[in-house]
């Protein structure tokens, strides 16, 4: 394996993971890829057989069959093009590229190549995602009818660079960060959306705090609030006939929890999936099936496809975006806010 | 327009110093931040965000460079306090920076000063709250190097500064939520409010007249207001009177004006104890709000001081208001913001923030 890209979530999530892996034989990191000496010489703490590449090419004389890509966003598409058209798989991190363009060329790229093209979109191996999906597909609780999604807290990653902060280096905010996780269950759960409206409070920069109103087949209807600036409830519900799921997203230790409440009755069962498997478990088991699919042995979980849907409504809901109403301004403020953010011509719904 | 470097803009008198600032087209503002996560809030404006340890002295003149003057909003433990103030002073003289605006706070004279306190008042750095302390001799500090030093200072001392993402307000919400808000004594100590609007106006004068320098200003709104009527509107937008939730007895003091510490730990759990139809309201506001998260990468867990309680009993014993008369005739600030409007817009923002504001709040929105 070879790792690009070695800041935050190299260092927090792929260290911990791999060594993982290593010590069970299932992987073995062998090149390591960064700009940054620091970030580089960082992760080599941890493996320190691990070859620093000067250029991503030299991973194939290396013998890697899978690169993760964990570079800053906007490297995503050209890092994984390149390293599939060398014949390597590819685990891409989230989003998989800051447009849709960009990820039906990779995806394009993989299909050439004939190599699997994996996304980062570990939380589907969440036993309590897994356990919602499984309940919306069979109608455990009737059919689905409205969703409620907040998560978000002050901002606290361990962001190595301002990457993260930048619209050219990361593609957008917190929607596309954060919010690319949370649509991709829904699209996974319940197929594409329609955007009916999308507001955020970037004023010049990049939205810290937004709200995502979408509609899915059926009339399944919900909205997304997202923040990196102020804790939210980090609450989500899913409400169908005969009941809700609902589960924590800060309880990030447990991926196996989720709350059942029953319509019409008193009953609601607190519990934990016979599969327990906290978050790192999760993380643990999608290099695990990208590992296993560029040996062509599983199918992947979250194949490239899958992201470009993700990234379609992103695409359209910074297209239509509204400034939040932010009742703390001052008048003089609030036109300034209207300057800077003018009313969009059609905005309110977009639909495909 | 005046290029303003602003250190600690990360944090909520930060975050609305550079939304003010920018939006209001009063200075050309350069944030300054510890480490890139602090920029998360900041980044929603196309600035020139620069990344400096404030204990950097070179790290912090290279951001300083081409800056007209710097506002020291630095926070964090006693240590940070105390240890920033020669860097911040000694970068800005090697950038050429006319002036500081340095924060400090009124706590310098304590959370229950005795009448008659004014910025002519005696500093001394013995206060059972060890932050007053830190915040005491960091002023100090800055004094003796602007009487060797080229660059000129201004000193504020604001208060209870409440507002958006303010401890102040999202904490009382916070502490309703949790179940665990409480009053000392009715809460009818007199709160030394001022909306940070108009700290940011006080800042934004303390940066422009010349007469300021080397001069000290407490800051404080014009209305006498208590902590019951600072917290009042908030615990309405919630559904509750303020006089329904438990009420500690004032505690005992010493000769010497602090209080023990005995009798200061709230009841818990005080949901318990509330009246019926309040803990009905707080139990739904729970169902709907998540506990406190779990320790992850993307929240820190929050400190709790451990004096909070004895600090929160002194604030709610206070009987005296500073005076801002002085902030008044020499900065000549006039407060934009009326006490009934700082409220709305706090409400305003709890609302925007996700809290479960009732539909009756007036939230303005």
């Amino acid at each position: 394996m070879a790792l690009i890209g070695c800041g935050a979530v190299s260092q927090t999530y792929y260290a911990p993971a791999l060594r993982e892996l290593q010590r069970e034989n299932v992987v073995r990191l062998v090149a390591l890829y960064d700009v940054r000496r620091e970030a580089v010489e960082a992760m080599r703490a941890h493996f320190p057989d691990a070859s620093v590449v000067p250029e991503i090419e030299e991973c194939a004389q290396l013998g890697v069959e899978l690169a993760v890509v964990a570079s800053p966003n906007r490297h995503h598409a050209d890092h994984a093009t390149r390293l599939l058209s060398l014949g390597m798989a590819v685990l891409c991190e989230k989003p998989l590229a800051t447009s849709v363009a960009q990820a039906e060329a990779m995806v394009a790229a993989a299909a050439r190549a004939g190599r699997p093209l994996v996304v980062g979109h570990f939380r589907r191996f969440f036993p309590a995602m897994q356990a919602v999906h499984s309940m919306i597909e069979q109608g455990t609780l009737g059919r689905a009818l409205a969703f409620d999604f907040s998560e978000g807290g002050r901002f606290a990653w361990p962001a190595a660079s301002a990457a993260l902060f930048s619209r050219a280096d990361a593609g957008g905010g917190v929607l596309i960060d954060l919010g690319t996780h949370l649509i991709d269950l829904l699209v996974w759960w319940f197929g594409e959306p329609t955007v009916l409206d999308y507001e955020d409070d970037a004023l010049g920069g990049i939205e810290a705090n937004c709200r995502l109103t979408l509609q899915f087949a059926g009339e399944i209807r919900g909205c997304i609030r997202l923040s990196r600036d102020h804790p939210l409830p980090n609450r989500c519900v899913v409400r169908c006939e005969r009941g809700s799921m609902q589960w924590n997203v800060w309880d990030k230790t447990r991926a196996d929890e989720l709350q059942l409440v029953l319509a019409g009755g008193k009953v609601t069962v607190d519990g934990v999936l016979r599969e327990a498997r906290n978050m790192e478990r999760s993380f643990i088991a999608q290099i695990r099936n990208a590992a296993q699919a560029a040996r062509g042995l599983e199918q992947p979980t979250v194949p490239g496809e899958a992201a470009i849907a993700t990234l379609r409504v992103v695409e359209r809901a910074y297209r239509v975006a509204r400034p939040m109403p932010m009742a703390w301004l001052s008048e003089r403020e609030r036109a300034e806010v209207a300057r800077l953010r003018p009313p969009l011509l059609g905005a309110g719904t977009w639909t495909a | 327009m005046d290029r303003v470097a602003v250190v600690g803009a990360g944090g909520f008198i930060g975050t609305r110093l550079i939304e003010m600032f920018h939006l209001g087209k009063i200075a050309d503002v350069r944030p300054i931040v510890r480490s890139a996560g602090g920029l998360a809030s900041l980044a929603r404006f196309a600035l020139d965000c620069r990344i400096a340890d404030a204990r950097d002295r070179e790290a912090l003149a290279a951001a300083f460079k081409g800056c007209d003057s710097v506002v020291d909003l630095v926070k964090g433990d006693d240590a940070t306090i105390e240890a920033t103030v020669d860097p911040i002073y000694r970068a800005a003289e090697a950038a050429g920076v006319r002036r500081i605006v340095y924060l400090s706070t009124a706590s310098v004279h304590g959370q229950a000063p005795p009448p008659g306190t004014d910025e002519t008042s005696p500093l001394s750095d013995r206060h059972p709250i060890s932050y007053n302390n830190a915040k005491v001799r960091a002023e100090l500090r800055f004094r003796r190097l602007r009487s060797g030093g080229e660059v000129e200072l201004v000193t504020l001392r604001p208060a209870i500064v409440y507002g958006p993402r303010s401890y102040w307000t999202d904490g009382f919400a916070d502490a309703l939520l949790r179940g665990d808000a409480y009053l000392v004594d009715g809460g009818r100590g007199i709160c030394n409010a001022i909306y940070v609007d108009n700290l940011v106006a006080a800042i934004r004068a303390a940066l422009l007249e010349p007469k300021a320098d080397g001069d000290v200003f407490l800051l404080v709104d014009d209305e006498i207001v208590t902590w019951a009527d600072l917290w009042g509107p908030i615990a309405r937008a919630f559904g509750v009177e303020i006089t329904e939730l438990p009420n500690l007895p004032p505690p005992a003091r010493r000769r010497r004006g602090g209080v023990f510490a005995r009798s200061l730990r709230p009841p818990r759990p005080l949901i318990r104890v509330m009246p019926a139809r309040l803990k009905r309201g707080i139990k739904g506001f729970i169902a709907g709000w998540n506990a406190p998260p779990e320790p992850s990468a993307w929240e820190r867990p929050r400190k709790q001081s451990p004096t909070a309680g004895e600090e929160i009993a002194l604030l709610h014993t206070c009987n005296y208001k500073f005076p801002n008369q002085k902030a008044r005739r020499v900065l000549g600030a006039a407060q934009d913001v009326s006490f009934e409007e700082g409220c709305r817009r706090s409400i305003g923002w709890l609302s925007f923030a996700g809290y479960p504001i009732s539909a009756e709040a007036p939230s303005g929105l």
